[in-house]
């Protein structure tokens, strides 16, 4: 009678050992895809705003005008260390080939998934008047 | 033996009816979830959309406002150059380039509506009833005005602080009433190109009244700029700044802070349209620059 519930106990420990692997794999399989989406979000935030931060602080329009991207580059080699981002600037009259491209230095354009914000952008020069559309990429470092 | 075998093949069954319900709730949950995320990342992008055409609407607008709140009482500040430094008939083509260029790179639906905006009077409204109007129509970039006001009420000011930097010399002024028993305070800097041309005045003025403040500069009688506060037809305590200066190369920039009255939190807008979408994230509405 010992013996026998020393069995049975061992076979629903066992048993119960099982089923919980399955229900951790479950939701470890699971919770890495709902994390993902979440990261997807925050990299759009990040970008978007990064990019507000360019556009706002006058560096954008720096850009253009001086056609230097150093202080940008700067900007974006101080982003955290597992995100890499490129920025794009394109004149109004050609959206295909960008008038500036700076990207962040060590990164390489290896993502599963690329997150795009996009700012439309005024350039004041003398007394004329210039769009632009300032498009910065964000990926998390593979 | 086959007891054994049913309660095994029994437990089996239970253990993936139990996984395969599990991972359907799961699974479902996850769908969700991935909604909901999707369905933020329209509305971030949306609002990032509309955030972003409102700055640059306010970059081409030119005029900058500051709220400070304590209690009971508001302080705001407004800067503005007249005449402007871009023409703002040229709204027109920022319109364009909205609807159309950036609209085709951000894959969204982007509507603007500036058409109260070029009608001469650019509008800037607060949610406590004030309007700034810019008045630039007539004149190209030539005589702008701008006039701060209540529309046929009281603005209730009870101090402004009126700073004016102009790049071209004065040659005299003509100064407004101060009146002991006024009701509102009032300072006023000046400054030209000139470093030496500074004037720093202060006192009170009766509001009931047009009070005129009158730089005149080397052209003719007309090559002026004239503050004005008080009595604006129907609108009371009003401000006013008149730009009449001559000279193609000539800009006065003027920033005025006003202290008046105010329990409520303070939201201004250009009265201009903004429509965008994307996905099933809409967002219609005025182009709202600030809030405090």
């Amino acid at each position: 009678m010992n013996s026998k519930g020393f069995v049975i106990t061992v076979d629903a420990m066992a048993a119960a050992f099982v089923l919980f692997s399955f229900l951790l794999a479950i939701n470890q399989y699971y919770a890495q895809i709902q994390v993902r989406g979440w990261n997807d979000l925050e990299l759009f935030r990040f970008s978007d705003s990064a990019l507000g931060v360019l556009e706002n602080s006058g560096e954008l329009e720096y850009a253009v005008l001086s056609n230097q991207s150093t202080r940008i580059r700067s900007y974006l080699n101080d982003f955290p260390a597992n995100v890499c981002a490129e920025l794009l600037v394109y004149a109004q009259s050609d959206l295909n080939v960008p008038l500036l491209s700076v990207s962040k230095e060590g990164c390489s354009a290896e993502y599963d998934v690329r997150s795009t914000a996009l700012h439309s952008t005024v350039v004041h020069y003398a007394s004329d008047l210039n769009f632009f559309v300032a498009q910065l990429n964000g990926w998390y470092r593979k | 033996m086959n007891s054994h075998g049913f309660v095994f093949t029994l437990g089996v069954l239970l253990l993936v009816s139990f996984l395969f319900v599990y991972t359907q709730f799961y699974s479902g949950h996850l769908r969700k979830i991935e909604g909901d995320v999707s369905n933020m990342f329209a509305h971030a992008k949306v609002a990032g959309i509309a955030d972003d055409l409102s700055g640059d609407l306010n970059a081409l607008m030119g005029t900058g406002v500051w709220v400070s709140r304590s209690a009971g009482t508001a302080r705001l500040a407004l800067y503005d150059t007249f005449p402007s430094d871009v023409n703002k008939n040229r709204l027109g083509e920022w319109k364009t380039f909205a609807e159309g260029v950036y609209m085709q790179k951000a894959n969204a639906s982007v509507k603007v509506n500036v058409s109260r905006l070029l009608d001469g009077n650019a509008e800037l409204m607060f949610s406590n009833g004030l309007q700034y109007v810019y008045a630039y129509e007539n004149h190209g970039l030539k005589d702008t005005n701008a006039t701060f006001f209540a529309p046929n009420g009281d603005t209730n000011f009870s101090r402004v602080d009126v700073n004016i930097f102009t790049n071209v010399d004065y040659n005299s002024y003509t100064p407004w009433d101060w009146n002991a028993g006024g009701d509102t305070n009032v300072s006023i800097y000046f400054r030209d190109g000139n470093a030496s041309h500074t004037l720093s005045l202060s006192g009170l003025l009766y509001s009931g009244a047009d009070n005129a403040f009158v730089f005149t500069f080397s052209g003719g009688s007309n090559d002026s700029l004239q503050i004005r506060f008080g009595k604006n037809g129907a609108a009371l305590r009003a401000f006013q700044v008149l730009e009449g200066l001559d000279s193609n190369v000539a800009q006065a920039r003027v920033s005025a802070a006003f202290a008046f009255p105010s329990t409520q939190s303070l939201s201004w807008w250009h009265d201009a349209d903004l429509n965008v979408g994307f996905s099933d994230a809409n967002m219609n509405g005025l182009a709202v620059q600030g809030s405090s």
